[in-house]
């Protein structure tokens, strides 16, 4: 859970209370999280070796790509966040294995905090400090962008129309993206849901 | 100021770093006039008014280097490319 | 409420809202504006000026009122110079007037009228001038006190501000018949639109005139644009929102007022929102500016734009002077003069500057006011207009009794926008107005605001430029019929100043400027309009000369016998009016000014009673105070003691980290560091430096070699993000050619520090019984996997910061809690005392480690002992320029160790290197002290520092001098290890 740091990620409302929350809030506990880097010059030799893999293909636009159970958020050129599920076996060296020569792959399972967000008032929420557009014709299930939320460094991709978004930010960071999220949604009132294991 | 990042597209001039001068190339540590050389290259700047290319650095997202054509006059931004296509094509030569 | 009409008007005559003014109670309709409300009440009198403390009303309907500026609530939500004529009235709202005292109908200082020589033109320059001593004691508290713009609240402001980000195909500014015409085409095409105003209302003049459009009132055609627009999806409304600033690539600031007309905000909801608009294209049609003529007295109050009577009339159902006179150089006054006498008021001249031909072919069409070419010398009465003096063409004089003149010098386009960004406007002869010309990028402009000041011209240009907008963004659509409007006129014969005036003719209200001062400017020789600015005041302040620039400009043309072309204007820059700070900071004020970033252990640590500090974005642990403990002395010193006899626990996590693999990695390491890496071996750790290519020392940190081609590098906290950047310069810009990948893994790895003689068994009792940490098997600088004793993996690093035998241990970020506990309570009875960043320092200084007050960016790896590193066998950057002769020159300030003379002598950082017997001057400074301590294990107080030949001068005593603080005391140079010389601590 997210809060080993500064302050406690409780289950319950914030902000306004009355109605239904404008802004749903989960923290997804229990992946795995590693950054795959293409070896110089192998960039479509790791994309093949995951697609045998994993059924998914690491993508070459800011998009995620799922496969059976690990997923690839597009994270620059060459460069992807592999998210999977949680296990005793090392991610690092599962993945490993598949990339030999063609990705260099980093441990990050223990480095960032997953959220997700949803109602209908996320995106007034998010636009309080992202930048990008996050309208239907810009921004579409699928899409990820590596931005900045509120001036800290985040991964954002949306799981669905609704619109669903996920969020992913630095552990130490965390504590004052929580503040800006929190502040954000209190007009609109926010919901915070107990943690849950990470599915895709 | 928005720059428009090849990979990320057109974003906030916060989520990136200025660097400075994408023009200047780092010289032979071992010719005989390197320091000369050197000191040229970490010292000596142009400084254009109208179009100039810099590299700005993509902090806030993709972490990549970019060669960005800005306006001195205007700070219109002309276009980005990656540094590592240009300063590629340069070894090429 | 005496000057309410009857009937009309936008306001809801159901809803009524209290409100006071100076402490006296009053009542309007919700719809007023605070203005409306003070006339319906009959309040004329509502300000002081600034310089003179003349009495003045109101003189617009809009954002650019130069006079009625209150103070509006009270206590910490107290705000100056807020416009009354574009303050929302609410039930409970609290004004004051400002600028006055004792009170606004009393006012002492109104006496500096009498000496207004002394405040003309520059007398800020010329009065306060001498003797400069009096400038702090007594000009400035005393200009302070009788000029200024009102009075800021003195405690925090108890609401909160937010930012936020909107984008759009089209940006439409302005949500008058341009703006609302423009916003139609655009969005009908399917294009994205953002419809900003400022005023609380949508619909501009729309609201304010009588005029049709298709045969029914303009309003009620607004609301439909209005209603229509609210239809569409993919339409955004911003009423209360003023687009204050055009910045680079289709960037738009706006605020956006969501709560101020109610007295409180409702509880979760921000005061105000700054936008940042982010628009494809942006059609601008923010209207214009009417300008007010230039006679005697015409600052007094009763004396307003004819454009915002029609405004108090027609929107506000408000009649501000029963008797008026029109003044006017244009036909658009014969407008108000009209709706005066539709309204039911009394209009006892309408005067009109231009030919008398002109003059009576207007007075032909309406027959029942009485016309006299001719003008206005100058308005006379005491706190309120009672008449005016009129000199008609052929010479006869009257004097008309009046409360209200109605004054109209035509209209300026509102074209500040256009020029935000460097363009300067251009100057139309024909109109006499500035016009914009080249435009931002992206931006058209549509009616009144480019000149096209008719309601046709508005609906016409308004529709063609919505619909050419959105063609840019590729949506298409097509012109609408064009409706049938009211016809009016715009010709004007520019009336800059009366002939013969009475009485200080003012160009700037706002300021106090008047005709004499912009005369004795250009005598003077202030005859750029920019130094006219700065000299005369002109144009400054709150309302940045919205109804006075251009007249200023034509005035000093005319001066100059210059066209106004040639006089140009001053430049216009954000915002376009006043933006609290606090929107601007939106969240970020308070613990939020900046991201504060947590250490792992931050929450045990919190538990313990930690001290925290800010060690750049981080909160770091200073000490861990013990019941009793009251300062940071005694804890620092137990904690020093601790590491070096039994053993302490700090957190490290906060230096940088990066991940370095890929068959080239060890080439890229090579390159990056000055030092040798070459010969390091798979499982070992090395001490490596960085240098900036200019060859001073850029970051030091350590690189462990975790398998044949990979390697983990440390960096300095501070240089954390700086050596990341370089690192992805270095490799995508130098040597692209590497196949190296890196990531930093800060935030992965936990990692804390074990030291001190007995972290060897603590770490043994956390670690798998398996991990051999003898010296064979894990020897000083050793590094590798280990598993704790839950199996759960880790990495063990044996390197020292103190100078003990220490180790570091990580495991993954979130797994740093638990094993700072365990350690914890694995060691409680080894002795285990955990350490902050103070004893941290402590421990380093004491054996000689440089941190960032060393490594401060003027420092060469000579000055600080590590000359010997530098490789003299491969290229890295700073090899080259970092070999310069001055850079390695024995004389430089290098490190050296001081510890004081006199034991009980205290050091302080920054302290100046002074030879002995020398004087205490800048000659003969050798350098200063960068870092000091209490040793507790020395009993006394140390120090580093860089003293010019330094490493040659160990055992002379120099002396350390603060001149700032008065204090100095004798030292001794020493190596600047102070502890364990030898290493034999850290390889025990
Ligand atoms: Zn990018």
């Amino acid at each position: 859970m997210a809060d080993a740091l500064h302050f406690t990620y409780s289950p319950g409302r914030l902000g306004r209370r009355e109605g239904a929350p404008g802004l749903v809030l989960q923290e997804l506990t229990q992946f795995a999280l590693a950054s795959v880097i293409a070896r110089k010059g192998q960039a479509a030799q790791a994309v093949g070796a995951a697609q045998r893999a994993f059924g998914a293909s690491p993508p070459t636009t800011p998009t995620i790509a799922a496969g059976s159970d690990i997923a690839f958020v597009w994270s620059g050129p060459g460069h992807w966040l592999a998210l999977g599920p949680q296990s005793t076996e090392s991610f690092e060296a599962r993945l490993g294995t598949v990339f030999g020569t063609h990705a260099s792959v980093f441990d990050q399972s223990g480095s960032r905090v997953l959220l997700e967000l949803r109602g209908p008032r996320v995106r007034d929420v998010l636009a309080k400090g992202v930048s990008i557009d996050l309208h239907p014709r810009a921004f579409r299930t699928g899409d990820v962008a590596v931005t900045t939320a509120s001036h800290l460094a985040v991964h954002l991709w949306q799981v669905a129309d609704e619109p669903v978004y996920r969020l992913l930010v630095v552990r130490t960071w965390f504590d004052s993206l929580w503040r800006w999220l929190a502040a954000s949604a209190a007009e609109y009132g926010c919901e915070v849901m107990a943690p849950t294991p990470y599915t895709l | 100021m928005r720059i428009p990042c090849p990979h990320c597209g057109p974003r906030t001039h916060e989520e990136f770093t200025y660097y400075g001068d994408a023009t200047v190339r780092r010289p032979s540590a071992t010719g005989p006039d390197a320091e000369a050389a050197f000191y040229d290259y970490v010292y000596t700047r142009d400084n254009p008014c109208g179009l100039h290319r810099e590299l700005w650095f993509h902090q806030g997202g993709c972490h990549e280097w970019l060669v960005v054509e800005r306006d001195t006059r205007n700070h219109d931004i002309k276009g980005a490319v990656p540094a590592r296509s240009v300063f590629s094509a340069d070894d090429a030569t | 409420m005496s000057s309410r009409i009857a009937q009309g008007g936008a306001i809801n005559r159901q809803q009524v809202c209290r409100f006071t003014f100076d402490g006296a109670g009053y009542s309007g309709y919700a719809g007023d504006s605070l203005a409306s409300a003070l006339l319906a009440n009959d309040i004329r009198l509502v300000g002081r000026s600034f310089k003179y403390h003349r009495p003045r009303g109101i003189l617009s309907a809009g954002s650019e009122e130069p006079n009625a500026l209150v103070e509006l609530r009270s206590g910490a939500r107290r705000e100056p110079n807020t416009r009354a004529t574009d303050i929302e009235l609410y039930d409970g709202l609290e004004a004051t007037s400002q600028n006055r005292w004792p009170s606004l109908k009393f006012d002492v200082q109104a006496i500096n009228g009498l000496f207004s020589p002394l405040f003309v033109a520059g007398f800020y320059y010329k009065t306060f001038m001498w003797p400069a001593s009096f400038w702090e004691k007594v000009y400035e508290p005393l200009i302070r006190r009788a000029a200024g713009l009102g009075r800021a609240a003195l405690e925090a402001d108890p609401d909160h501000y937010e930012k936020s980000w909107a984008h759009c195909d089209v940006l439409v500014i302005g949500a008058g018949p341009a703006g609302l015409a423009a916003a139609l085409t655009a969005a009908r095409t399917g294009a994205r639109v953002i419809l900003a105003d400022e005023n609380f209302v949508l619909g501009g003049r729309c609201l304010a005139e009588r005029r049709t459009i298709d045969g029914q009132p303009a309003a009620d055609w607004a609301a439909q644009a209005i209603a229509e627009l609210r239809s569409m999806p993919d339409v955004r409304l911003f009423p209360r929102t003023t687009v204050f600033g055009v910045f680079d690539d289709g960037v738009y600031g706006a605020v956006e007022r969501v709560n101020d007309h109610l007295p409180v905000p409702p509880e979760f909801q921000p005061r105000q929102r700054v936008w940042r608009f982010i628009a494809k294209q942006a059609v601008l049609a923010s209207g214009a500016i009417e300008r007010p003529l230039v006679f005697g007295n015409n600052d007094l109050p009763g004396v307003m734009l004819a454009g915002a009577v029609r405004t108090y009339l027609n929107r506000y159902a408000v009649l501000p002077g029963r008797r008026a006179v029109v003044f006017t150089d244009n036909d658009d006054g014969w407008t108000t003069a009209a709706d005066l006498v539709a309204a039911g008021g009394q209009v006892a001249a309408i005067v009109d500057s231009r030919e008398p031909v002109i003059v009576s072919e207007l007075a032909r069409r309406f027959p029942d006011i009485q016309a006299i070419a001719g003008e206005v010398n100058g308005a006379r009465g005491g706190r309120h207009v009672e008449s005016v003096e009129v000199t008609s063409r052929t010479g006869t004089s009257h004097r008309i009794d009046c409360n209200l003149v109605a004054m109209s010098g035509g209209w300026s386009p509102t074209l500040h926008l256009t020029s935000h960004k460097g363009n300067r406007p251009r100057w139309d002869e024909e109109r006499s107005i500035f016009v914009p010309d080249m435009l931002p990028t992206g931006m058209r402009v549509a009616g009144a605001a480019n000149g096209d000041m008719t309601l046709g011209e508005a609906l016409v240009t308004g529709f063609r430029q919505g619909l050419t907008a959105a063609a840019s963004c590729g949506f298409s659509g097509s012109m609408p019929a064009l409706p049938r409007v009211t016809e009016e006129s715009a010709r004007r014969v520019p009336l800059w100043r009366v002939r013969q005036a009475l009485g200080k003719c003012f160009v700037d209200f706002q300021n106090d400027v008047t005709t004499d001062d912009v005369e004795l400017a250009e005598h003077e020789g202030y005859r750029s309009i920019e130094h006219l600015k700065r000299y005369t005041t002109l144009g400054m302040a709150t309302d940045q000369g919205k109804t006075s620039g251009v007249t200023g400009i034509a005035l000093l043309a005319q001066r100059r016998s210059i066209p106004v072309a040639a006089t140009g204007t001053t430049t216009f820059r954000p915002p376009y009016t006043p933006v609290a700070m606090g929107a601007l900071a939106g969240h970020h004020r308070g613990m939020d000014f900046r991201p504060t970033r947590y250490a792992p252990s931050h929450r045990w640590a919190s538990e313990l009673g930690a001290s925290f500090t800010e060690s750049g974005p981080w909160l770091r642990a200073q000490w861990f105070p013990r019941a009793g403990e009251t300062d940071w002395f005694e804890p620092t010193c137990r904690e020093v003691k601790a590491v070096r006899s039994t053993v302490g626990l700090c957190d490290v996590s906060t230096l940088g980290k990066i991940d370095v693999q890929g068959p080239d990695a060890l080439k890229f390491i090579e390159r990056l560091y000055a030092n040798n890496f070459a010969t390091l071996a798979v499982g070992r750790t090395r001490y490596g430096i960085m240098l900036r290519e200019d060859g001073f020392m850029f970051d030091d940190g350590t690189a462990a070699r975790l398998a044949e081609n990979r390697y983990l590098i440390t960096t300095t906290t501070a240089h954390a993000v700086q050596v990341y950047q370089h690192m992805h310069l270095c490799h995508q810009t130098l040597w692209p050619e590497l196949d190296v990948q890196f990531v930093s893994v800060t935030d992965q790895w936990a990692q804390f520090a074990v030291a001190g003689p007995r972290s060897r068994a603590l770490l043994q009792r956390v670690l798998d019984p398996r991990c051999d940490l003898s010296n064979e098997a894990f020897p000083f600088m050793a590094c590798g996997e280990v598993a704790l004793r839950n199996g759960e993996p880790a990495r063990l690093f044996r390197i020292s910061f103190s100078g003990e035998l220490a180790y570091e241990i990580a495991v993954p970020g979130h797994r740093g809690d638990a094993l700072i506990r365990t350690l914890h309570d694995a060691g409680q009875d080894l002795g285990v005392v955990p350490y902050g960043l103070e004893a941290l320092n402590v421990l380093r200084v004491e054996k000689g480690h440089v941190v960032g007050s060393e490594l401060n960016g003027q420092t060469t790896a000579h000055d600080l002992g590590f000359g010997r590193m530098l490789s003299t066998q491969k290229d890295f950057i700073g090899s080259v320029l970092g070999r310069r002769a001055n850079l390695i020159d024995p004389a430089r300030p290098r490190l050296v160790g001081i510890k004081t003379v006199d034991r009980n002598a205290k050091l302080a950082g920054g302290m100046h290197f002074i030879p002995q017997h020398a004087q205490r001057s800048i000659e003969h400074d050798q350098g200063h002290v960068t870092s000091v301590c209490y040793s507790p294990i020395l009993e006394q107080w140390i120090g580093l520092g860089l003293l010019t030949n330094g490493p040659d001068r160990h055992g002379e005593k120099v002396m350390v001098v603060d001149p700032l603080r008065g204090a100095e005391t004798l030292v001794e140079i020493c190596s600047p290890v102070f502890i364990d010389p030898e290493g034999a601590r850290l390889r025990g």
